[in-house]
């Protein structure tokens, strides 16, 4: 899931071929309006079946991609300064902490945010319909200074998210004191990581104490 | 053109304009990958797409049988045959 094992650019411009080799013989069939004899049928074939799948298919892996991006997920001008803060090298937060590495760094929103296990996909992506929509219902004119302090997580942050890559299995990790100790309460999600008194918030701008660990 | 005929040159200009439909849709979602064009394209774009499909594979699959002459657009329809009317004895 993470990465991109997709090279969009690719995949973008495999998308508009087909689309538009569709176009063209759809089009093409509107003016001239040929018999319809076995010649029409396979060139209809391929300008409503072969081509546009070929394009639905590629289009929906590129429009999969894009949804894991940072940007995407900035494209709301609420969720606008959480990009900008993990953009800035300055930042110590640990979203941005999170958006240096080559792996992720530039889906982290989505790393950290996307639900796992076996319908995770499916269940982030019901979760981001919601979101959109209560973007266009509520949220649009929201100016930012009043949406940083009412936009909030529906459910607390789990650990379980952050135990995706961070295994809690390692010497160097359980051989830290706070670790040692909590571990078994940081495991159940009795105590969040990203608390005051731990790593802090992953978003210190949006607290009124700046979640200073 | 009979009760029973499908009028396939309609149908088929209709899965057109529905497949335009859908590619603008794919174009703009792959051209500006922001959250309203990704999902429409997504959602809407998909469904306009499999119902252009669909119908023009309709159009062939009754093309190919009137031609085989399973079905032949000018017969008239068999008459219906009579309904059975229950008639509940306790009901006057
Ligand atoms: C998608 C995998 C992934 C997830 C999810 C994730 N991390 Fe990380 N974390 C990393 C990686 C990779 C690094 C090292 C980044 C680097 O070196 O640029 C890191 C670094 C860290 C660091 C060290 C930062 C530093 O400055 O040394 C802390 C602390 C941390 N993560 C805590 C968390 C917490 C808390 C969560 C959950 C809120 C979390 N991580 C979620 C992969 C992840
Ligand atoms: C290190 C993992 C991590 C990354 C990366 C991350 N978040 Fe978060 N996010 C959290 C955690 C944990 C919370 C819970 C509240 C907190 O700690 O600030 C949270 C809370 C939020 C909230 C709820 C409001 C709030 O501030 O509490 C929003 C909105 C949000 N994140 C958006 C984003 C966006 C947008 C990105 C990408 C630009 C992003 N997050 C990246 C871990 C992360």
């Amino acid at each position: 899931m993470l990465g991109a094992p997709f090279p969009v650019d690719a995949l973008t411009s495999i998308a508009l071929f087909c689309a538009a080799g569709a176009a063209l013989i759809v089009v093409t069939y509107l003016v001239r309006r040929p018999p319809l004899v076995h010649a029409t049928k396979v060139w209809l074939l391929m300008g409503l079946g072969v081509l546009p799948i070929g394009a639905a298919m590629t289009g929906n892996v590129a429009g999969y991609e894009h949804m894991k991006m940072r940007h995407f997920c900035g494209s709301c001008h609420v969720m606008g300064p959480y990009e900008s803060e993990c953009e800035n090298l300055e930042s110590h937060s640990l979203a941005s902490r999170h958006a240096r590495n080559k792996l992720f760094g530039n889906e982290n929103c989505y790393a950290c945010h996307s639900d796992y296990g076996m319908f995770g996909t499916v269940t982030t992506k019901m979760g981001g319909m919601g979101h959109v929509w209560r973007y266009y219902t509520e949220y649009r004119d929201v100016p930012l200074e009043e949406s940083a302090k009412t936009i909030h997580l529906r459910a607390p942050f789990p650990n379980d998210n952050c135990m995706q890559c961070h295994s809690t299995e390692l010497d160097v990790w359980n051989n830290v004191p706070d670790h040692k100790s909590s571990l078994a309460d940081v495991r159940a999600g009795r105590l969040s990581c990203a608390s005051g008194g731990c790593h802090g918030f992953a978003h210190p701008f949006t607290k009124p104490d700046g979640g200073a660990p | 053109m009979t009760k029973r005929g499908i009028n396939t040159s309609r149908a088929l200009v209709a899965a057109c304009v529905l497949a335009l439909v859908a590619l603008a849709l794919i174009v703009w979602a792959v051209l500006v990958p922001r959250p309203v064009p990704v999902m429409l394209a997504m959602t809407a774009g998909q469904l306009l797409g499999t119902l252009s499909l669909a119908s023009f594979l309709v159009v062939v699959v009754y093309d190919m049988r009137r031609g085989r002459g399973h079905i032949i657009p000018n017969d008239p329809p068999p008459p219906l045959p009579p309904e059975p009317v229950e008639r509940d004895p306790k009901v006057s």
